[in-house]
């Protein structure tokens, strides 16, 4: 049967997955292969005095060891260039590579490793709290010298490693004349990615190249980081992909990588590093932690006519994609409801001695929503207005702007959104029938898919089946196993199992801007179609010739030209690309997509290295939670999303996207406690400490799909995959703010945390 | 690197206690092996011999007898919620249900969960207020003592490094008697206790008053122990949600929970008493309901 748009199919990765024939990462084998220990920084801050190998290198089975002497003398980063493979002369984070032990084993390499002696003098560590008061030291004495990778700098110093301002006039005198001003502050802990597949990379250099396999969710990016740090060409490295086991945004940077490619350059060895489940922890680039203080100035008719925003944000240690993320609250404080008035800002990154931070589906917009969402309540309860009947009097509409001076042109399917909210779940009849400590919350935002470009070449074989190259990736999502998958099959007349998908290969496709943002289906959807449309432009030609009709008469159906209204007239797609093989030359196109930039006021505030939201997309979510009177725990009982897709391309996939990331932002909120000690260690270490919420835990997700095409990708698609994790807290936290009557002002909210607020209101009582 | 451990699986009850006899501390008995390989992947023990039980015949049944209902030494978790002579005792059979994940609750031992010691240990609470007594057995001789006594400190027990713990028997259950598990989590399962308590209640149906109570309480102290105070509260009172509550506050005194990255000390001290609250709310519910059948 025809694959369709819209349509179900299997993913093309299924049964490898089920079955365990998929080859992850971690399963890469290469002959001659030895295996890589790392030998990490025990402190989180110090002088490295001295790091003794001697007795690693005489165990058994060692086949070298790498230091820091070893390295290029080249540094690296995704913004800015402040990373090195191995530390040097200081540690800035426990668990910061210090050594690379290569043993024949793996077992073999983690003994060799333990007995590499450090010598460190161990200095007070730097936290996010001591950075903002300006305490203890700096993490980077050389930051004046450290090079902006895309060759623009942004506002930092110090321990600051980016300073994003917004300073309109009119502020102060908003909040002069104001009747009312509202302000809250909030904090956020760190989210851990916990995909199933601990990193791991295999590398192999020869004849003046590194190859790498690895599971990657953005192999251009990787190749990117491997040739800064190795001081090499970025065509000196070649990228492969690997089945991936799960990334949600900590898979997007070269973090594994480089030590592979350095271990592979100083042994002549091919090496795989692998983590264990303990250093995936404490290394993952996780969400930042963060805290705001949001101040918004009332008019005596409730209208909000200026605000206050600050944000401090945790970057650890080193930057990798972070500064970018300093600008976001630009775009999300400010946008959604309507604000007569400026907004001052100031978001600041801090280097901190705890571990890089990073990206995590969805970003900061999971804290800052959050933030705005609980301080619109604040601000209705100020009012005395109904929570959702103040949402919708100062929603946004077609062409209002964010605070950055891009204009959200179909903003009005927020007002939509909550339309189809009303009908799927009314708000007075949920409030009518909550049953004791329950509460009920609701948020909207507007978000965002990432614009960078994808390639992708159709390939048709003369057995009548498509090659779907691209270095676009499937991280688990379904984006390539069945959304490109789809698009291409459905153009082409072909069925299930007749689209076939390459792994990444840097050397093969086109440049691809990985697997983040919900890009690939919408973007490189984009590509997948032109390409495939050229394609089948192709094959008709052909098949007109073979058919003896005319071009417009013939349709490609069940993978057969045919002619219409003759279903006699027919001739298998496979013989129509053998005949256009011997004759004219294969039939195969190539087609690339990137989003076109979106305007924007450049002069809205300084630093602002990421301003708008490209393809936006619309949401209001629901969330009805009760809170347990015993034990403080939170339990959402109902959850409900409208979600803008522009175009459903594979409802089951969209659907799975939606109840993952709520079950992701579900834990964020309620479970999921990284802490930072005041020693900037972490404090939850492992996975029986950090609790992932589990199936039980989660509510079967209502989703309502909405369908406005987008007017720039090839469908309509905009992005999905992202989105439904930003406003789980800002759903969830209001929703416990209206059980309890108090405001939890942390993200995760803790049983503790509600126990509290329990204890306290029944002393007040 | 560390030497290897040797893995001996017994057959026969002989082949273990002689092994035991001969390897005293040097072996470490594993059934389930759900605690033990936890802690051996931890480095948190290393003995020389791994001696394995589970094929050892006649020690993995429920059964009714003198004095009570006897659990041998290889009864799972899951048998526990699931045999219809231990599924109606709440206090057990809701712990039962809760420990771990179904993974855990299907070859982890409920005699392995007491041995562990652990201060949060699910079963030990409710085999408290059964009056749980533990068996021992070495060569040539056993004895048996009331679990209070066999658990000592945390990861502290009796027993003898020559003695294997055969099984556990507990009394018979009181007509008029209504029981409960509370566990306290963050999940809704594979939680590590951050306070359990188990409860049991025995009304007098002339007098609607409480004949005798049973409170224990687990995670909040190194030892899972009955509290005396809250139990003195209860016994010839009429239920009602007060006096729960206040026999609640008073399993406060003889608890000293710790801090840790689970939860604080603060957190614990202040859920005890609702959930002691909430157990025994429920024991009085399963009394009434065990009339209203009658």
């Amino acid at each position: 049967m025809s694959v369709t748009i819209g349509g179900t199919m299997d993913r093309t990765d299924g049964v490898a997955k089920v079955t365990g024939k998929a080859q992850y990462g971690v399963d890469h084998v290469e002959a001659g292969m030895a295996h890589a220990a790392v030998v990490r920084s025990p402190v989180p801050a110090g002088r490295l005095v001295g790091v003794d190998v001697g007795a690693a290198r005489r165990m058994p089975e060692v086949v070298g060891v790498v230091t820091a002497a070893d390295q290029p003398d080249s540094y690296g980063g995704w913004v800015l260039q402040d990373q090195r493979i191995l530390a040097s002369d200081q540690v800035r984070y426990e668990g910061e590579p210090i050594a690379i032990v290569v043993a024949e084993t793996r077992a073999a390499a983690i003994a060799a490793a333990a007995a590499v002696r450090v010598e460190i003098e161990e200095w007070e560590a730097v936290t996010m709290a001591k950075a903002v008061a300006g305490e203890g030291h700096v993490i980077h004495p050389d930051w004046q010298s450290y090079v902006p990778t895309f060759g623009v700098d942004h506002p930092r110093w110090g321990n600051c490693a980016c300073e994003v301002r917004a300073e309109p006039d009119g502020v102060d005198e908003a909040f002069a004349r104001a009747a009312h001003v509202v302000e809250d502050t909030f904090t956020a802990n760190r989210q851990y990615q916990a995909y199933l597949e601990p990193k791991a990379a295999t590398a192999s250099y020869a004849d003046g190249r590194y190859i790498l396999h690895t599971a990657t969710q953005y192999p251009f990016n990787v190749r990117e980081r491997v040739a800064q740090l190795m001081g090499v060409r970025l065509s000196d490295v070649r990228v492969v992909g690997k089945t991936i086991g799960g990334g949600f945004g900590a898979k997007l940077d070269g973090w594994v990588e480089p030590l592979a490619a350095l271990a592979a350059r100083v042994t002549g060895r091919t090496v795989q590093v692998r983590l264990s489940r303990a250093e995936d922890i404490l290394t993952c680039p996780m969400r930042e932690n963060a805290t705001m203080t949001i101040r918004t100035a009332l008019d005596d008719e409730g209208r909000m006519i200026g605000r206050q925003f600050t944000c401090e944000m945790d970057n650890g240690a080193y930057s990798g994609e972070m500064p970018w993320l300093a600008s976001l609250p630009l775009t999300v404080i400010g946008a959604v409801y309507k604000l007569h008035g400026p907004m001052r800002a100031v978001c600041r990154l801090w280097y901190t001695n705890t571990p890089p931070t990073g990206a995590f589906r969805g970003v900061n917009g999971v804290y800052l929503y959050m933030a705005q969402e609980q301080h619109m309540d604040h601000i209705a309860d100020t009012l005395g207005v109904d929570r959702r009947e103040y949402r919708l009097r100062h929603l946004f509409e077609d062409g209002d702007a964010s605070r950055t001076g891009q204009v959200l042109e179909q903003a009005g399917i927020l007002r939509q959104a909550f339309d189809r909210l009303e009908e799927r779940a009314p708000w007075q009849e949920i409030l009518d029938n909550l049953g004791p400590n329950q509460g009920v919350g609701i948020a909207a935002a507007v978000w965002m898919t990432n614009p960078l470009p994808g390639e992708v070449t159709i390939k048709m074989s003369e057995d009548g089946t498509a090659s779907l190259v691209t270095a676009a990736n499937d991280n688990g999502s379904g984006a390539v196993s069945m959304g490109l998958t789809q698009i291409v099959a459905s153009t082409l007349g072909l069925s299930e199992g007749d689209v076939r998908a390459s792994m990444p290969d840097t050397d093969i496709s086109g440049y691809d801007g990985g697997s983040q943002g919900s890009r690939t289906t919408a973007i490189v959807g984009t590509a997948a179609l032109e390409a495939s449309t050229k394609v089948r432009e192709q094959l008709l030609a052909t098949a007109a010739g073979l058919l003896e009709a005319h071009v417009d008469d013939i349709e490609l159906v069940d993978g057969q030209a045919r002619v219409k209204g003759s279903p006699s007239a027919t001739v298998p797609l496979g013989q129509v690309a053998a005949a256009a093989t011997f004759t004219g030359g294969a039939v195969t196109a190539t087609s690339s997509y990137a989003t076109p930039p979106v305007p924007f006021d450049a002069g809205c505030a300084t630093g602002a290295l990421f301003t708008t939201m490209c393809t936006p997309t619309y949401h209001v979510h629901l969330a009805v939670v009760e809170v347990d009177d015993v034990t403080g725990n939170v339990d959402v009982v109902r959850y409900v999303v409208v979600q803008d897709a522009g175009k459903v391309i594979s409802p089951v996939g969209a659907r799975g996207q939606v109840q993952g990331g709520i079950a992701q932002g579900i834990g964020y909120s309620l479970y999921e406690s990284q802490r930072i000690g005041d020693d900037a260690r972490l404090v939850e270490r492992s996975l029986e400490s950090y609790r992932l919420p589990l199936a039980v835990d989660i509510p079967d997700v209502e989703v309502v799909f909405l369908e406005n095409p987008d007017p720039q990708t090839g469908l309509g698609a905009k992005g999905i995959g992202e989105a439904p994790i930003v406003l789980s807290a800002a759903a969830i936290s209001t929703a416990v703010r209206h059980a309890t009557g108090r405001t939890f002002n942390a993200i995760p909210i803790t049983p503790e945390d509600v126990m509290f607020a329990l204890q306290e209101a029944e002393e007040v009582r | 690197m560390q030497s290897p451990v040797r893995f001996h699986s017994a057959t026969t009850f002989e082949e273990v206690v002689d092994a035991l006899d001969e390897l005293g501390s040097e072996a470490r008995l594993i059934a389930g092996g759900t605690d033990v390989m936890i802690q051996l992947a931890r480095g948190e023990l290393s003995p020389q011999v791994l001696l394995h039980i589970e094929r050892v015949p006649g020690l993995g049944t429920v059964a009714a007898g003198e004095g009570g209902l006897h659990l041998g030494a290889l009864v799972t978790h899951a048998m526990v919620r699931s045999d219809p002579a231990t599924c109606a005792l709440a206090a057990l059979a809701d712990a039962a249900r809760q420990v771990g994940g179904w993974q855990t609750q299907a070859i982890g031992t409920v005699v392995g969960n007491i041995v562990n010691a652990s201060p949060a240990a699910d079963l030990t609470p409710g085999l408290l207020v059964h009056d749980a007594m533990v068996h021992l057995s070495r060569r040539g001789s056993e004895r048996t003592l009331p679990l209070d006594q066999f658990v000592k400190g945390r990861r502290e027990t009796a027993r003898e490094p020559q003695e294997l713990v055969t099984g556990i028997t507990i009394a018979p259950t009181p007509e008029h008697s209504g029981e409960a598990f509370v566990k306290v989590g963050r999940r809704k399962a594979m939680e590590v206790s951050i306070v359990a308590v188990a409860t049991r209640l025995v009304v007098d149906p002339s007098t609607g008053t409480i004949a005798d109570a049973r409170v224990a309480v687990g995670a909040v102290s190194p030892i899972p122990h009955r509290a005396p105070a809250s139990e003195q509260l209860l016994i010839g009172q009429r239920p009602t949600a007060d006096l729960f509550a206040a026999a609640g506050r008073a399993a406060l005194e003889g608890a000293d929970p710790i801090d840790d990255v689970r939860a604080s000390r603060r957190y614990r001290l202040a859920v005890l008493p609702r959930a002691v609250a909430q157990a025994l709310s429920r024991s009085s519910d399963h009394v009434d309901a065990a009339r209203s059948v009658a």
